[in-house]
């Protein structure tokens, strides 16, 4: 196990550039990726090389640089497609994950009555907008923070019009059980959004067979750029969903010189009002470009064993609760969530003290899960999220410091 | 509980409720108690502190430092020490900073003892916190000047009562957590009052500093300590309403260095001679307290400070030294010739207190310092008076590299303080724009200077080698 961990991590380290960094004098150990991944110089140089070579705006320039901005960027959206089995015509570019499920829930023109389900595991950004659009109904969760998947359909009714998961939890790692929750809202006419914030850089994703409506995702966890995200969702909903901005490059025809009114461009661009986010869009296809090419497999691969190996050895040291470890692995990604008994400190004193002592960079607070962490009654948590380029030896520091800090 | 109860209002019963360390001599009662006295002693106790540091805490065992000799000078002592900075401490845990014998779980876990943490970046350290201490030394150190002793003891209207604003420690950092309540902000003993929720001032709101100019009545404040970077926020607020801070005895400037700004912000809603500056540092104490005759006396009983002088000029700012302090009653996490990293002008004039000088001002940090091209350091303060004459509501300078610098100012001509800083920044080009905000660091706060490069080293002080 631990020779495949290693094996799958040398074989990228060298093209993460944050990674020859060191903290402190020590060693980068970035273990933070469900914060955001660090960037392949793929990425750094798709970004470099459209500022350097072909600056121009997108869709409208004549000139050469404008083409070759143009193919850079449409090539970027295809890609992405291909990663979810989509075509590029079903994939709304928008700012990120927050902002796709804004629109979905600006989409189904909610109103205060209507119901969307969700676990009350949720992020803030598949919580807040259901608050604001419609009435929230969370899916209770145990003391860990998993969802009772079992109580969902008792909690559907004929006001029901979303259920929206994380397809991986922020906090504990934990595999949304995507199936069963589509073949329920299917039962009952009911589409279901699916956050893929966290699952897209570590699952193999196909849209026909995960059979959810829409599916949200961001670039910045993904080994892209900040800025970009997107929102999939079947032709037949992009075409009746209505628009939430306008302006320019969204509009087919203007017929305010004569009879009034605009008409819009077909779906994706009909929703993309203004010039996009060129490059980071470019830097997103590059890096989906760059994980295709590990294979998604390898990375599920490593995720397996590093979850084993990351939560075995947390398990054995005393002083660390660690959320929803009883989860098999093959449930869940290589996430661990956990509580350090140092009396007197915080869990962010905890994440800082593994930075300045170890060099290990974590995550610690609530990670907008403020409901999760009150129904578990922990004052903030410490988040491990290691990926494709993390070692074997790396897990080591960090539980070195675990240890050294629990002692 | 460290300050006087509402019935006796008197400093001797705060004191006697005070964590009074053991090498603090016995409070006289029958002296008038609205007074620092003279520590006859102050070299011994801090020989004594060290030897005891030395043979208690892990963190200075492991190094095998000699002790100093029994009965050995003070100055023998500390020459034979190297110095102790920010990046020694960081990579320890707080297991290395008790002494022997002491249960750090234990008293972790019993609230006696947190971990905190102070500083930014790479002058970041986390500490042993025992918030006792901090309290009594604090209200001990105020006594060094007579008007705080007075509001100290209940002579100012009322019985003592605080309240704090600076780097919010009862707030939101975090999305999703609110702002807490005027009870939450109170401390246990319902004498201090955290005003501060939000992190950085840019954003509070008007009903957020309304909110905290009610809470100054509402709370019958006597003292008000405050970090002049926050308060000048508060006072423009409280300059547009017509108002002035409800605060009965004195104003105590810390954590920050003051700027001409800030001081013409708070001189418009609140008498300046009620005004104090206070030199602490949450590693080690309160250092410094304004006095009678304007200068800032060393506060007995806490610490030895050695103030070592700069080897280099100092245009705008006369006798620099870089302040050190040995902790003397820190029972946890006691620091040995700690480099705290700020900058002080020593003041003419004998100690009152200890065998420490007086200053003059504190200066800022040397981090925040400009290094010229000729190896001149300016200090923060020498800055700030020079660039008062262009009167900016705010500005920050900061060096690029050994010979530019861009100045930022808002409210104010960006040509007038360039010109007003240009004879100090000698040989160095100066770059000034307007800019509607400064950009504050993560804890909330900005620096009215700061140096990218090139790095400025201890070296440049005397008793430092290289």
């Amino acid at each position: 196990m631990k020779e495949m961990i290693d094996r799958h991590a040398r074989s990228v380290r060298s093209q993460i550039p944050l990674l020859t960094r060191e903290l402190c004098g020590r060693p980068l150990v970035f273990l933070d990726n469900a914060s955001t991944t660090p960037k392949p110089r793929t990425v750094i140089d798709a970004v470099v090389n459209y500022y350097e070579r072909s600056t121009a705006n997108v869709h409208r320039g004549v000139h050469s640089l404008g083409e070759e901005a143009t193919r850079l960027f449409d090539d970027a959206r295809r890609e992405v497609g291909a990663l979810i089995g989509a075509s590029p015509g079903e994939i709304v570019l928008v700012r990120g994950t927050t902002e796709a499920i804004n629109f979905v829930a600006n989409g189904l023109e909610l109103g205060p009555e209507d119901e969307v389900v969700f676990p009350a595991s949720e992020h803030h950004a598949n919580w807040i907008p259901w608050r604001v659009h419609a009435k929230p109904v969370p899916v209770p969760i145990d003391e860990d923070g998993v969802p009772r998947w079992e109580t969902i359909e008792s909690l559907i009714t004929s006001k029901t019009k979303l259920i929206s998961i994380g397809h991986v939890s922020n906090v504990t790692g934990a595999i949304a059980p995507i199936e069963e929750v589509v073949r329920i809202a299917k039962a009952h006419g009911v589409p279901v959004l699916l956050d893929a914030a966290q699952s897209l850089s570590h699952l193999p994703l196909d849209i026909a067979k995960l059979g959810v409506d829409f599916l949200a995702a961001s670039s910045h966890k993904t080994f892209g750029p900040s800025g970009v995200g997107i929102l999939w969702s079947k032709k037949e909903f992009l075409a009746k969903c209505p628009l939430y901005q306008v302006g320019g490059g969204m509009v087919s025809l203007n017929n305010d010189i004569d009879i009034g009114g605009f008409i819009p461009r077909d779906a994706p661009f009909k929703f993309e009002a203004g010039t996009p986010a060129i490059e980071a869009t470019i830097g997103f296809g590059a890096a989906v470009k760059w994980m295709r090419a590990i294979g998604m497999e390898a990375i599920r691969e490593h995720d397996i064993a590093m979850s084993k190996y990351l939560f075995e050895g947390l398990a054995e040291i005393k002083g660390v609760r660690v959320l929803a470890h009883k989860l098999p692995y093959a449930e869940r990604i290589a996430l661990a969530t956990f509580v350090v008994d140092a009396p007197a400190m915080t869990q962010e004193s905890v994440a800082r003290a593994l930075c300045d002592m170890f060099g290990v960079c974590v995550s610690a607070g609530f990670h907008c899960t403020h409901v999760l962490h009150h129904r578990a009654h922990l004052p903030g948590t410490v988040r491990a999220s290691p990926h494709i380029f993390n070692t074997t030896e790396e897990i080591d520091v960090l539980l070195e410091g675990v240890r050294e800090i629990a002692s | 509980m460290v300050v006087a109860s509402p019935k006796s209002g008197s400093v001797r019963d705060a004191l006697a409720l005070c964590y009074l360390p053991a090498i603090m001599p016995a409070f006289d009662e029958t002296r008038a108690a609205a007074a620092a006295h003279r520590d006859g002693e102050h070299a011994l106790r801090t020989v004594r502190a060290i030897r005891g540091a030395l043979a208690t805490v892990p963190f200075y065992a492991k190094q095998g430092l000699a002790s100093p000799a029994e009965g050995a000078s003070l100055d023998t002592a500390l020459a034979a020490l190297p110095l102790l900075t920010a990046a020694r401490i960081r990579p320890t845990l707080p297991k290395a900073w008790l002494p022997e014998g002491r249960d750090a779980k234990a008293e972790l876990a019993s609230g006696k003892l947190a971990v905190v943490e102070t500083g930014l970046a790479e002058a970041r350290v986390r500490l042993l916190w025992d918030g006792a201490w901090w309290r009594a030394q604090e209200a001990r150190a105020l006594l060094a000047s007579p008007k705080a002793a007075a509001a100290l003891a209940g002579e100012a209207g009322g019985p003592y009562r605080d309240a704090v604003l600076w780097v919010p420690e009862r707030g939101t950092g975090s999305c999703g957590s609110g702002d807490p309540e005027y009870e939450e902000r109170l401390e246990t003993s319902r004498t201090r009052l955290h005003l501060n929720s939000r992190q950085d001032p840019t954003f509070w709101s008007e009903s957020v500093m309304t909110r905290m100019l009610d809470e100054l009545a509402r709370h019958e404040t006597i003292g008000l300590l405050a970090d002049p970077f926050y308060l000048d926020v508060l006072a423009r607020h409280a300059a547009v309403l017509g108002r002035r801070l409800d605060v009965r005895g004195f104003v105590g400037l810390t954590r920050g260095l003051t700027t001409a700004a800030h001081r013409e912000a708070l001189a418009r809603v609140y008498a300046s001679s009620n005004v104090l500056q206070i030199y602490g540092a949450r590693e080690a104490g309160i250092l410094f307290v304004e006095g009678d005759d304007g200068l800032m006396h060393h506060a007995p009983f806490t610490t030895h400070v050695e103030l070592l002088r700069a080897k280099v000029a100092t245009p705008g700012a006369k006798d620099v030294a870089l302040v050190v302090a040995t902790t003397l009653d820190r029972e946890v996490q006691p620091l040995v010739r700690y480099v705290l990293g700020d900058l002080v002008q020593v003041a003419e004039g004998g100690s009152r207190f200890t065998t420490v000088p007086p200053l003059a001002s504190v200066e800022g940090k040397l981090d925040d310092a400009i290094i010229r091209p000729d190896g001149a350091l300016v200090t923060p303060g020498a800055i700030d008076r020079a660039i008062a004459a262009a009167s900016p509501r705010a500005y920050q300078v900061v060096q690029r590299d050994a010979s530019n610098v861009d100045l930022e100012v808002v409210g104010g001509s960006p040509e007038a303080a360039r010109d007003a800083l240009a004879p100090l920044l000698e040989g160095m080009s100066i770059a000034s724009r307007p800019a509607t905000a400064i950009a504050v660091e993560p804890n909330g706060k900005y620096r009215v200077s700061r140096r990218v490069a090139p790095p400025a080293t201890y070296d440049l002080f005397e008793g430092v080698e290289r």
